[in-house]
């Protein structure tokens, strides 16, 4: 098997962009992902905002809601059905409004000891049922790391500050990033098992 | 019995009870779920596509497909049977995506069960897929359970 156990395998929030949504029960491309809509004050995935597929792709109304989200593969993001998208109106507030972006991007990331890592340039997801983010990739001065997001986790305006729990899962390739921190994740939260 | 459905295409389609030829198997119809072909379309006697029923199916012989009469050949009743007949869904040459989003291949060929038009196996170059994995067939890919 070459990839990686499906449960551990992360991507990019930026990556997931262009995808299209397939139904599981019908084989149908209803949708493109457009723009994730991030939470950065929560460090929360809330969902995508979607394009329609074609050449005239314009925007689609209906939003992608995290929890709706069966998987995200390398090829495709996968609901079980058409009604998995939400009509507009239905969504939450901050899936509704065109909150383009995350606004934690560029954000300055401190070490508990008062060392600056770099700044953040990407969320990180985890690609199982119910996505969620789980970390970011900071852009250092020797290239890009990846550092969690826990419940320790301090955000400001200016700074995100790591709590020294988070060095040990300090990474600097995504793979090796997940290997360490979805077994850690899952063990802060109840247990739940996804066939 | 089970037959490979490339080999299905292209025999003559002869009703049973005249034993006049109706056509050849241009290609087949499969419900949404892509675990059942319902309908074979016939070509070659009318300009516009011609379905038969699978239920309507008598043998699928080594020479050519037996239908109970010619009265059984219908027009396209639905928009899925319109998507086979233009090859908007075909499962030969279609994308398999499992339901973790990974592409595993292309079809190249179905395996089914002749009474039933049940799906037992999809061909690819990368293996066999047994039909009890699939969950969807559409215009876009068929879905099928992650392994």
């Amino acid at each position: 098997m070459s990839d990686p156990a499906p449960q551990h395998r992360l991507v990019r929030a930026t990556d997931v962009s262009g995808l299209p949504v397939v139904t599981i029960d019908g084989g149908e491309d209803i949708a493109e992902i457009r723009d994730i809509v991030y939470d950065g004050a929560s460090h929360r995935l809330i969902g995508f905002t979607l394009n329609k597929r074609g050449w005239f792709r314009g925007t689609l109304k209906q939003r992608l809601e995290a929890d709706s989200v069966h998987a995200i593969g390398p090829d495709a993001v996968m609901v079980a059905t058409e009604a998995d998208l939400t009509e507009s109106g239905a969504a939450p507030p901050a899936l509704e409004g065109d909150a383009e972006t995350y606004d934690v991007i560029g954000t300055r990331v401190l070490a508990a000891d008062g060392t600056e890592l770099g700044s953040i340039s990407e969320v990180v997801l985890s690609t199982a049922r119910d996505p969620e983010a789980v970390g970011y990739e900071v852009a250092t001065d020797d290239g890009t790391v990846f550092v969690p997001i826990s419940a320790e986790l301090a955000l400001s305006d200016d700074n995100l500050l790591l709590p020294a729990s988070a060095t040990d899962f300090i990474h600097n390739d995504l793979a090796g990033f997940g290997a360490a921190v979805m077994p850690f994740r899952s063990g802060l939260t109840d247990e739940e098992e996804t066939p | 019995m089970t037959a490979i459905l490339t080999e299905v295409l292209g025999r003559r389609v002869v009703a049973s009870d005249t034993a006049e030829e109706i056509g050849e198997v241009k290609a087949v119809v499969a419900d949404r779920t892509g675990r059942r072909f319902t309908a074979i379309h016939v070509a070659g006697r009318r300009r516009s596509a011609e379905l038969v029923d699978w239920n309507d199916i008598t043998a699928i012989g080594s020479d050519a497909v037996m239908v109970t009469s010619a009265g059984a050949v219908t027009g396209v009743p639905d928009q899925r049977a319109e998507d086979a007949v233009k090859g908007a869904i075909d499962y030969l040459g279609a994308t398999v995506l499992s339901t973790d989003g990974v592409v595993l291949g292309t079809v190249s060929d179905v395996h089914f069960d002749e009474a039933g038009g049940t799906v037992v196996g999809l061909l690819t170059k990368e293996g066999r897929i047994e039909g009890d994995r699939i969950r969807g067939l559409g215009t876009f890919a068929a879905v099928v359970d992650a392994a």
